[in-house]
């Protein structure tokens, strides 16, 4: 059994690759760690200087009271903050497509109509599948890990402390398991959508949900503003209609869940807690990706169990 | 002049019956009209919000004999609610025209009807103009239905009845939004035609959306120094806006290097010329039309710009039989 999970696992990988859909998306992701490293240093050596020369201003005004400099005893690993809305924006969308060509292209090309005439069941084919996008998902974050690790320590000029070492490990653990959530759903819906284009915007819409609605219903944030970890981080409900809806909703909402795991772990927020700490404090939402990462993947099985292998050509 | 004119109107209103019968499009207007809704009730029940949070505060301060420090009632711009529905266009509205543009090339393509088409005494501009007017209907109507939704749900939640010049306002964001919507149609359908995969064609437009109405914005938000703090920078540290301008203008380079970056995506000018338009900057609000257009006018410039370049990128396309059909 194990075999043919494997060798539909390897071979999902493979065509990945051979599309170039593998090495598309993961120069993506290699461009989006570098550019996050750079805007965070860039940004916050700017912010430092425009602070200095605040201070300045605010002597001349004859001001005594001047507020502390937040920015200079900020974490290290602060600077990273941008890949927490790069991941929750485009990686979630990348596997979308990632979860959708990984089935889809084995549709369209009627592979899926001869597949079982072989020895082979559904369920090992699509746990095969589900390996490959794993497999693919792993490679993609173990190269970004290395590229943030490396990174940090060039423009600050300090190695990482075991403590930060583990705080930016677990922060691409969890943003795998998040980059998961969405490829399962980008598969599902290549199983069980009627057309390939409904295939493909089903799970964005789905995606623009979790990215963009539920966090508007309860922080009345608009979704531009949504794209900034700082005013994400300072969004707090005005009134009772706001409160109430928070607690209804946030703890399913999987994008604000991952971006205050994210916010912790990184050090965006105003306390800087220890690891063991962030993953008690945070282990709702941690349980909730797990819980739909199984939810997903007996979606996956339950439409493969019922998709039509002697289907016609599928519609555009 | 007649008999191209007819061609023109019979592909129009193919285009129109086609696309309106298509599930995927009513699915992305459904969610669209249901956002807009959902965002101008978010927003209405945000700002009575903060109208009981000032009305207890007010209280306080006055049991306290403190009435003179009672600051100005916040007050009620319809227009500024429009703020999330405009933000969703963006997003959305982006979405629909990609759908919309790669429908119209995927039906040919997968009925090999274009080949057919091109065979016969059709002209490539006959064509294009056809489908580009059929689907500018569409988008029309699917913009109409959003505002006559804004309009009342603005009236309904906040017992406003819009004047005349918000009114007019609101069809300038709506014919905005009409001139956005259409560039992703045209940059889609160009795509669609170009590439040999319509699969392929799809995802590279989904990615140009992600540059334009996400990326790009998002590094411009972020790397702006008043961002780093919730609440807003200077406003922390007790700087007024002259101030501000006095520290910026010794970051000169670091802002034109951010405001570049914003310049270079359609999103952004769309944004901007809407946000002065509705006086979601503040800047604008109130203001006569001359006001407004006088610094609007390049974003309106730019965001034509990124319209005619991408029709016409894809007349080229579709004038290149070779391209055409090979990718056919």
């Amino acid at each position: 059994m194990w075999k043919k999970i494997h060798s539909v696992s390897r071979n999902g990988f493979r065509v990945l690759f051979k599309e170039r859909t593998f090495i598309f998306l993961l120069v993506i992701f290699i461009l989006m760690t570098i550019f996050s490293t750079y805007i965070g240093w860039s940004t916050k050596n700017t912010i430092e200087k425009v602070y200095q020369e605040t201070v300045i201003k605010l002597k001349e005004s004859g001001v005594s009271e001047i507020p502390l400099d937040t920015f200079l005893i900020a974490p290290a690993l602060s600077i990273l903050k941008n890949m927490i809305v790069y991941i929750f924006l485009i990686g979630s969308l990348l596997s979308i497509i990632i979860g959708h060509s990984s089935f889809m292209g084995d549709r369209m090309a009627g592979i899926s109509k001869i597949v079982f005439s072989r020895s082979i069941s559904r369920k090992e084919f699509i746990t095969g599948k589900i390996l490959g996008i794993f497999n693919v998902l792993t490679l993609i974050i173990s190269v970004s890990f290395i590229i943030s690790y490396v990174s940090v320590i060039l423009v600050t000029g300090h190695p990482f402390s075991g403590s930060e070492t583990a705080k930016l490990l677990i922060f691409y653990l969890i943003s795998l398991a998040y980059l998961v959530i969405f490829a399962l759903l980008g598969l599902f819906f290549a199983i069980s959508s009627r057309s390939e284009s409904l295939a493909l915007v089903n799970p964005i819409i789905v995606w623009i949900i979790i990215s963009f609605v539920l966090p508007q219903l309860t922080s009345a944030l608009n979704p531009n503003a949504l794209l900034n970890p700082v005013s994400v981080q300072g969004a707090v409900p005005h009134s009772r209609f706001f409160t109430i809806i928070q607690e209804v909703i946030k703890p399913f909402s999987l994008s604000e869940n991952y971006k205050e795991i994210g916010s912790s772990l990184l050090g965006v927020g105003p306390v800087n807690t220890g690891v063991l700490q962030i993953l008690i404090n945070n282990s709702a939402g941690i349980l909730l990706m797990l819980s739909s990462i199984g939810f997903l993947i007996y979606g996956s099985i339950f439409s493969m169990k019922r998709f039509d292998a002697c289907e016609e050509e599928v519609d555009g | 002049m007649g008999k191209s004119k007819s061609i023109i109107e019979v592909i129009a209103r193919k285009e129109f019956r086609d696309s309106i019968k298509s599930k995927l499009f009513l699915t992305l207007v459904s969610f669209l009209i249901l956002l807009i809704v959902v965002s101008i009730v978010v927003s209405s029940f945000d700002f009575k919000s903060q109208v009981a949070d000032y009305r207890s505060s007010a209280k306080i301060l006055k049991d306290m004999g403190k009435s003179s420090e009672i600051p100005d009632m916040p007050q009620f711009f319809p227009l500024k609610s429009m703020r999330g529905v405009i933000e969703y266009i963006e997003i959305i509205g982006a979405v629909i025209g990609i759908i919309l543009g790669y429908l119209s090339i995927s039906r040919e393509k997968g009925k090999r009807t274009l080949q057919l088409v091109l065979t016969r005494p059709v002209k490539t501009t006959d064509l294009l103009t056809g489908k580009f007017i059929g689907n500018s209907f569409l988008v029309l109507l699917v913009l109409l239905a959003g505002l006559f939704f804004s309009f009342f749900i603005i009236w309904g939640l906040g017992g406003l009845l819009l004047n005349i010049t918000e009114v007019i306002k609101l069809l300038l964001v709506f014919l905005f939004s009409y001139l956005y919507i259409m560039f992703f149609f045209c940059l889609s359908s160009m795509l669609s035609l170009w590439f040999k995969s319509l699969s392929n064609a799809l995802i590279i437009c989904f990615i140009i959306w992600l540059v334009f109405v996400l990326i790009i914005p998002q590094i411009g938000d972020t790397m702006d120094p008043d961002n780093q703090i919730p609440g807003g920078f200077f406003k922390s540290m007790n700087i007024d806006k002259p101030q501000e301008k006095e520290i910026m203008a010794k970051f000169a380079t670091y802002e034109t290097t951010r405001n570049a970056i914003e310049e270079s995506s359609i999103t952004k000018h769309y944004e901007r010329l809407n946000f002065a338009v509705t006086g979601i900057k503040e800047k604008y609000n109130g203001k006569n039309f001359g006001f407004i257009f006088k610094d609007s006018w390049k974003d309106l410039v730019w965001v034509l710009s990124f319209l005619i370049v991408a029709y016409f990128a894809e007349y080229a396309v579709l004038s290149n039989k070779r391209l055409t059909f090979d990718g056919g």
